[in-house]
This record gives structure tokens, C-alpha cells and sequence, in this order.
């Protein structure tokens, strides 16, 4: 089973915006399912030596854009506790899924933690959907 | 956020909310999903059980309200024993 937070966000108008978050603790070499967006995006994972590799499957139909320049991700990844000590790792990923005349932009922050003890990497994610306006 | 380690080796999570407004968050701890609010300007305690049992995960996710607080903040524990460790994402919407 999958486990993640999906919620709406209110954004002041009838534009869908939301918000996944997610984590995985998994071994390294192994794929797994991140987050997920019915009908429009299925991100994986797969953690190799020091890379962290993302597949993103476009369930949309339509058509998807990434983004190179992780600058247009914004927000912040925060540790606390014992995490510093378990090699954290941060990335983006940014891109745009347009269908007709529809556009959403997804906007992603994965971040990593190594547990050497248990041989596994935690990856964590939150991505924030939201519905381009309507030109 | 914090976090500690009681006697009985579970780990007590507090969230303090300190925005003038109530923040609403759906919870996820070991895979049992609820919906909690986290009061204005308090403190919220979530217990996680205690060692011997494993690793033991919860998951936050802090929904905005307005203009108090326009950012959706997602916070991942896990503990083991007695380490800790946790990430935050915090993103802006809009």
C-alpha cells in the first residue's frame, strides 16, 4: 500500500491546487513509488550509491515539460533532531503537465536521509499542484 | 518542533503552533491516518510508542490558512530507540 498526505489547498479561486507529501525507506538499488497524482503524474525513486535518480511517469495524457533551472522550486527542507548525522540530501524538481488548453504546474522538494545502520534511505518528498490560470 | 525521548523510551513529538490562528493538519503515525488542529498560539503533543516495537514514523502535513499562515509545511519523524531524526519542507502556495 502507498502511503502519502494529499489535500486541497484554497488558493482564492476554482483553480485545483494541491498538496502531496510522502516517504519511502528504502534499500539501495531498489525503485519506489514516491508520490502520486491520479490522472495526471507518478514520481519514483531510486537511490543508487550517492545519486538520487527520480521517474516520472506521466499519467496525464497530455503533455509534460520539466524544468532544468532548480531555482523555480522554491521552499525550504529543514532537518532537526539526529538527522544532520545521517548524510542528508537535498534535490528539486520542477515541471509543467499541460492537456488542451490546461496547464498544472507541480513543483517538488525531495530530501534524503541515510540510515546506515539499517542499510536503507529515507527519501521525503512534497510537491505542490497548481492549475495555471486560464489565459 | 521538538521532539524527546520519555522514560518508557517512547518518543513524545510537541508542534507548536505559534500563529494567531488555528492551523488544520492531516497526521499519518505508523500508518494510521487522522485529521488533527492545531490550536493558536499552543502547543500539540503526539505520542509515538516506544522502543523494542521498531522504527516507528509519523508524518505532518500542516494545511495554510490565509494570510497568517500562506505556507503548507510537511514534517516526516522517524525514530529508532532513542535517535530521532526528522525533515520539513515548507512551501509557499500561489
Amino acid at each position: 500500500m502507498h502511503a502519502q498526505l494529499t489535500n486541497r489547498l484554497d488558493v482564492g479561486d476554482e483553480r485545483l491546487a494541491l498538496v502531496i507529501s510522502g516517504a519511502k525507506e528504502i534499500e539501495p538499488g531498489s525503485r519506489a513509488m514516491l508520490l502520486l497524482a491520479e490522472g495526471l503524474f507518478r514520481l519514483d525513486v531510486v537511490v543508487a550509491e550517492d545519486t538520487l535518480r527520480t521517474v516520472l511517469r506521466n499519467l496525464s495524457g497530455g503533455v509534460i515539460e520539466t524544468e532544468t533551472t532548480l531555482g523555480t522550486v522554491t521552499g525550504e527542507s529543514i532537518l532537526f533532531g539526529d538527522a544532520a548525522s545521517y548524510e542528508p540530501g537535498r534535490a528539486g524538481l520542477g515541471f509543467t503537465i499541460t492537456t488542451g488548453a490546461d496547464a498544472v504546474w507541480v513543483r517538488a522538494m525531495i530530501a534524503t536521509l541515510r540510515f546506515a545502520d539499517r542499510g536503507t534511505v529515507q527519501v521525503g518528498a512534497q510537491a505542490i499542484l497548481l492549475q495555471a490560470p486560464v489565459s | 518542533m521538538t521532539a524527546v525521548v520519555d522514560r518508557d523510551n517512547s518518543t513524545e513529538v510537541t508542534v507548536r503552533n505559534g500563529m494567531d490562528v488555528a492551523l488544520q493538519a492531516a497526521q499519518d503515525l505508523d500508518g494510521t491516518a487522522a485529521s488533527i488542529s492545531l490550536a493558536a498560539d499552543a502547543a500539540t503533543t503526539i505520542q509515538l510508542p516506544g522502543a523494542g516495537l521498531g522504527v516507528h514514523r509519523l508524518h505532518l502535513q500542516i494545511l495554510p490558512n490565509g494570510r497568517e499562515s500562506p505556507d503548507v509545511v510537511s514534517l516526516l519523524v522517524t525514530s529508532e530507540d532513542s535517535a530521532i531524526a526528522g525533515q520539513a519542507f515548507v512551501s509557499a502556495i500561489g
